[in-house]
């Protein structure tokens, strides 16, 4: 057993914590930037602990298995990650975890969840060019699409990807749904289309989107952090700079309309992304 | 152990009231009584929410919704009834279209009194109501052990919408 | 008897016999007995070669040149007529353009060019025949179940049931042909009798509309045929070889105006753009030949020129230039799926999408980007012909081509949606196929070592990001239970076992092509890479690894939790409505008491992705890169 696989499994186990204890913290930072006094810290796992405790009920038999397979999928994602499987297909694997979120949502009929589903397919279809011309950018700096050879690149990465990196930073808002990216599903507007697309679920379906949440914002934050390159101080302060960068951002910026969010998540992929890329192959190859 | 005292998650509906406790409920969110601190969250869906807060009386339109939302959540849940229009129709009561208070439509755990309510009174109705939903989840755990029966359909649909239509309840294309 | 003849021949006699039978149900029979032989008979020809490959075969007999010159003629002239027939004066000119040529061709150059081998058999024929063979097969059984149904739903369209198969049989010996020959004239021969019987069955039905499509995709084949004609009259002048193997001997300055010529002439083919309105305006016709000849096999001729021809293309200004049309095709494509509303268009358009990225692959050209275009070959073929027959069997069940139509066909028709869902799946999903292709493909295009590199990386990124919404959009659509209570299977009575029996091996081929691909890449892939390129290709055993632990996740988990009844008591709810009472058909009462229904559509984008903002974009794009290619090849 190899470290990889010892750290991609302490992530299987240990990253519902560590994503609720940031999911607290990111809620009581919001609260003090509001002036209130904000939940106390583990307020996240309360409210997942008390949602199993609710009576689930299910509009369909297709839901809960759906979502289901969107936290394996997600966990699944991870664990490739950590593991130092290619970051390329990682990002696929988060794709169809993705989608299976989104189809729970489409299997119920109501209206509210249609809109929630399509208003996330629009997210994804937003933010996946960045991320892939943020993979093809890594692979040209260090040589390699796994995690661990990146992080340990001759020089940490960002300093070869600052648009990139930027880039990242301005579709992480959307995964993470923070405004002002949060269209399908928000931590804060509880009643935008009544929730989007975890409109129909409640009880353990919402808890296990919930989980599935924290596990998909240890992944970026892992993903982010190899950014840094292997020194893990300098790591995480960027991590948590970009943290409290991206709660700032939330509590500032009000929710855009998904025209906006399309054009600009394309927008930025292209000038940063593909703005970053082109002279760095320039460079490498020319 | 139960974590309903630690996250109590409300559904704030306003049946008909002229939203003065309306005010004063969202008032509890802000930074002067900020609920959140006591893991509190207005949320807007029923299937998401324990406490049900209604505010203002019942109406012949409003009851089926009244019902329907009550319907959807799910167990355990409580009722909390804000301001004096809740519980009995308050200034409105002798109006036509007034049917009475919450109690007519479905059963209510605990009322907060006052026209318009303080926000004070509003977080130790809720407080109080979160004792009540304590109980509730325990009986609730109790019975689920023992009744049988593979589904149990809560009867939100209902097989006639109005009284004025008659919809087709068989389904065409729908291109 | 050699195995490529019978290959050849078999369709066209049992093509003879199917059509002279009047009775339906004794016809069908021979279908099946037809397309059993096919696929058999492709297969044993695999089995036959496999361990000797590459085969050489020459034929030495003088008839065969004037044979085929003489129904180069006769299709001419059929083609004449019609348009004479129809007033259509462009197919009129260019098909009298094709004689013209043709006749120059022989009289010219006719008897001087010594072919020393007409057919080879490699690894790619291989994967050709059996996609042409099985796939043919099946679809051709999909169709005597699907044009009884055809026939009965469309009474005014006369009932050509005969001519029909006869027509698809002779299309099934042309693409036996193409794929085996090595010889650039019968290529070409077996090029022509495709686009004709491409343009005889687009309009099968004999509406205006069918009529205007056919002659649109005709005009655009045959200035395809033309350029094709070209370049063999280029290249017997210049070069004097006149064989796909012996073609790297030609000094490359003499090489580049025939292969330009080619490249166009496999543009028209692969419908890729600037000509790709041809194929939009094919899904006119009946659903199997949307399935088999715009999808899985004639546009496939298109690509397989490109992959003959690619070792030539190979680090040229020509191949790049040739890969930035795939790679725009292929995101203009993905993007304009998005707002389509009838199901065929979609697949079109997502057939387009996705033989541009083929053509791209085979553009570059490298033994990594061939090793790709090899697999998204044969993932397309399955999977998109799957989906092609089961939207043609929904909607004739469900009255409509919409995406709208379909939903609740999970309910409505599960068995079908089923296999759409494998299909859909197929086509996008991470661990299946296409996916794992297009990930190869970004792999394999990061290794070179130009600035082509990033472009096509960023054109592959956005489209590959638009794939999503639309392949999502439409399950979700197909999913969408409005009503868990309804009665399941009504619309299903009328798909007939024919169509149930090739669809289902159709799912099955997707799925095991999919787990099975390490295999083929092994057996027949990487023995192809090595005899051409020299080098072999793979994906690296830890990933093949996590993709079939992946193939198995996707397939054991959602089965298990579906079909298991895990818990003894579950509460069935509504779905949130506002709080309104509807009743289950999602009927409510509105203000003042009248009755409405929830209406939910899809989103389309079309103020952004409609046809008539970004199509002109894309052939503008499309049409400079071409005249640049032309403008090289001159210099």
């Amino acid at each position: 057993m190899t470290t990889q696989l010892y750290v991609a499994i302490g992530y299987v186990l240990f990253a519902p914590i560590i994503g609720g204890l940031m999911a607290g913290i990111d809620r009581i930072i919001t609260a003090r930037m509001q002036g209130r006094k904000g939940p106390p810290l583990l307020q996240p796992f309360y409210d997942v602990f008390k949602l199993f405790q609710k009576q689930n009920i299910l509009v369909n038999r297709l839901q809960l298995p759906f979502v289901v397979c969107h936290v394996i999928f997600a966990i699944f994602t991870g664990f490739l990650f950590f593991q130092g499987s290619d970051v390329l297909l990682i990002i696929f694997v988060l794709t169809l975890a993705g989608v299976f979120l989104v189809l729970a949502a489409y299997s119920t009929g109501s209206p509210f969840s249609a809109v929630g589903a399509e208003r996330e397919l629009l997210l994804m279809m937003g933010y996946e060019p960045m991320l892939i011309i943020a993979l093809v950018g890594m692979y040209e700096v260090a040589g390699s699409f796994d995690m661990y050879k990146i992080m340990n690149a001759p020089v940490p990465v960002v300093l070869y990807l600052p648009g990139i990196y930027l880039g990242i930073v301005y579709i992480l808002a959307i995964k993470l749904r923070k405004s002002p990216f949060d269209l399908s599903t928000s931590h804060h507007a509880h009643q935008e289309l009544v929730k989007g697309i975890t409109s129909d679920m409640g009880g353990a379906t919402l808890a296990l989107t919930e989980i599935s949440h924290w596990y998909e914002t240890v992944f970026l934050y892992g993903f982010l952090f190899i950014f840094f390159g292997a020194n893990p101080i300098v790591g995480a302060v960027g991590v948590i700079v970009t943290f409290l960068l991206e709660i700032a951002i939330d509590n500032a910026v009000a929710r855009v309309k998904w025209e906006f969010m399309l054009s600009s998540a394309w927008l930025v992929a292209l000038i940063m992304g593909a703005g970053n890329l082109i002279p760095l192959f320039l460079i490498n190859r020319g | 152990m139960a974590f309903f005292k630690k996250s109590p998650w409300l559904l704030h509906y306003d049946a008909s009231s002229c939203n003065g406790c309306d005010i004063e409920v969202l008032a509890c969110l802000t930074p002067m009584y900020d609920v959140e601190r006591f893991g509190c969250i207005n949320t807007g869906d029923p299937k998401q929410a324990d406490i049900f807060l209604i505010t203002g009386s019942v109406n012949h339109r409003n009851a089926a919704i009244v019902k329907n939302l009550y319907d959807q959540m799910p167990e355990p849940k409580v009722v909390v009834a804000v301001g004096i229009c809740a519980y009995s129709g308050g200034v409105f009561a002798d109006c036509y279209n007034v049917k009475g208070g919450v109690a007519s439509v479905i059963p209510v755990d605990v009322y907060v009194p006052g026209c318009a309510a303080k926000p004070e009174s509003i977080i130790d109705g809720v407080v109080q109501a979160l004792g009540v939903l304590e109980e509730k989840h325990k009986a609730f755990r109790a019975n689920r052990k023992g009744s049988g029966g593979k589904y149990e359909i809560s009867d939100s649909y209902s097989a006639e919408p109005a009284e004025a239509a008659q919809p087709n309840a068989e389904e065409a294309h729908h291109a | 008897m050699d195995l490529p003849l019978l290959l050849v021949l078999l369709p066209l006699v049992c093509g003879i016999v199917v059509a002279s039978i009047k009775a339906f149900n004794v016809r069908k029979y021979f279908v099946f007995a037809s397309s059993l032989l096919l696929a058999i008979v492709s297969i044993a020809c695999v089995v036959k070669y496999a361990k000797s490959l590459p085969v050489r075969i020459s034929y030495d007999a003088e008839w065969i040149q004037p044979l085929m010159l003489g129904l180069e003629l006769f299709m001419a002239g059929m083609v004449a007529f019609l348009a004479i027939k129809y007033k259509k004066k462009l197919a009129l000119v260019l098909a009298f353009a094709q004689v013209a040529l043709a006749i120059f061709f022989e009289v010219r150059y006719g008897e001087s060019i010594p072919i020393h081998t007409d057919i080879v058999i490699d690894q790619l024929t291989i994967i050709m025949l059996l996609i042409v063979g099985i796939v043919g097969g099946l679809i051709g059984v999909y169709a005597t179940g699907y044009m009884k149904t055809y026939q009965e739903e469309n009474p005014d369209v006369p009932d050509r049931r005969r001519y029909f198969f006869l027509v698809l049989f002779v299309f099934m010996s042309a693409m036996f042909g193409l794929v085996l020959s090595n010889n650039i004239l019968w290529m070409y021969f077996f090029w022509e009798i495709t686009t004709v019987c491409s343009f005889l069955l687009i309009g099968y039905s004999r509406t205006e509309e069918a009529v205007r499509n056919s002659f649109r995709a005709i005009v655009m084949n045959l200035a395809g045929g033309l350029a094709y004609m070209g370049a063999i009259i280029v290249l017997a002048n210049d070069g004097g070889i006149l064989e796909f193997d012996r073609l790297s001997s030609v000094p490359p300055v003499f090489l580049a105006i025939p292969l330009t010529l080619l490249c166009v002439a496999g543009f028209t083919k692969a419908a890729q753009l600037p000509f790709s309105s041809w194929l939009l305006g094919a899904m006119v016709a009946p659903t199997p030949i949307s399935a088999l000849l715009h999808s899985s096999t004639m546009v496939k001729a298109g690509v397989y020129l490109f992959l003959r021809i690619a070792p030539l293309l190979s680090s040229s200004m020509p191949g790049y230039l040739t890969a930035f049309v795939g790679g725009v095709t292929f995101l203009v494509g993905a993007v304009l799926a998005i707002s389509q509303r009838n199901a065929k268009r979609v697949l079109a358009y997502s057939t387009i999408s996705n033989l541009g990225l083929i053509v791209a692959c085979a553009g570059i050209g490298t033994y990594q980007t061939i090793w790709v275009a090899l697999f998204l070959t044969i993932f397309h073929a399955v999977a998109k012909s799957l989906m092609f027959l089961s939207v043609g069997t929904a909607a004739a069940g469900m009255g409509t081509l919409e995406i709208e139509g379909m939903r609740g066909l999970i309910i409505k028709m599960p068995r079908i949606a089923l296999m759409m869902l494998a299909g859909i799946c197929g086509m996008f999903v991470a661990p299946f196929g296409m996916l794992i292709s297009k990930w190869a493909a970004m792999e394999a295009l990061i290794s070179l070592n130009n600035m082509v590199s990033p472009v096509m990386i960023i054109l592959i990124a956005y489209g590959s990001a638009a794939t999503i919404f639309f392949w999502t959009k439409w399950m979700g659509t197909i999913i969408r239970e409005r009503n868990p209570h309804a009665r399941s299977g009504l619309y299903e009575h009328h798909v007939s076992g024919e169509e149930y029996a090739s669809m289902f091996i159709l799912t099955v081929m997707t799925i095991l092509t999919c787990v099975l691909f390490p295999v083929i890449s092994s057996f027949a892939v990487e023995p192809y890479l090595v005899s051409t390129y020299g080098h072999a290709f793979g994906l690296s055993r830890s990933n093949v690894f996590i993709m079939i632990i992946m193939i198995c996740m996707l397939i054991v988990i959602p089965a298990l939790l579906i079909a298991v009844p895990w818990r003894k008591k579950v509460t069935m709810g509504t779905a949130y409505m506002g709080g309104r009472t509807v009743t289950e058909a999602l009927h409510f009462e509105g203000s003042a008491g009248a009755d409405k229904q929830v209406q939910v559509q899809n989103y389309y984008l079309t103020r952004y992705f409609d046809e008539k903002r970004i199509l002109p974009v894309g052939i503008i794009v499309c049409t400079i890169l071409l005249m640049v290619m032309g403008g090289i090849s001159l210099l």
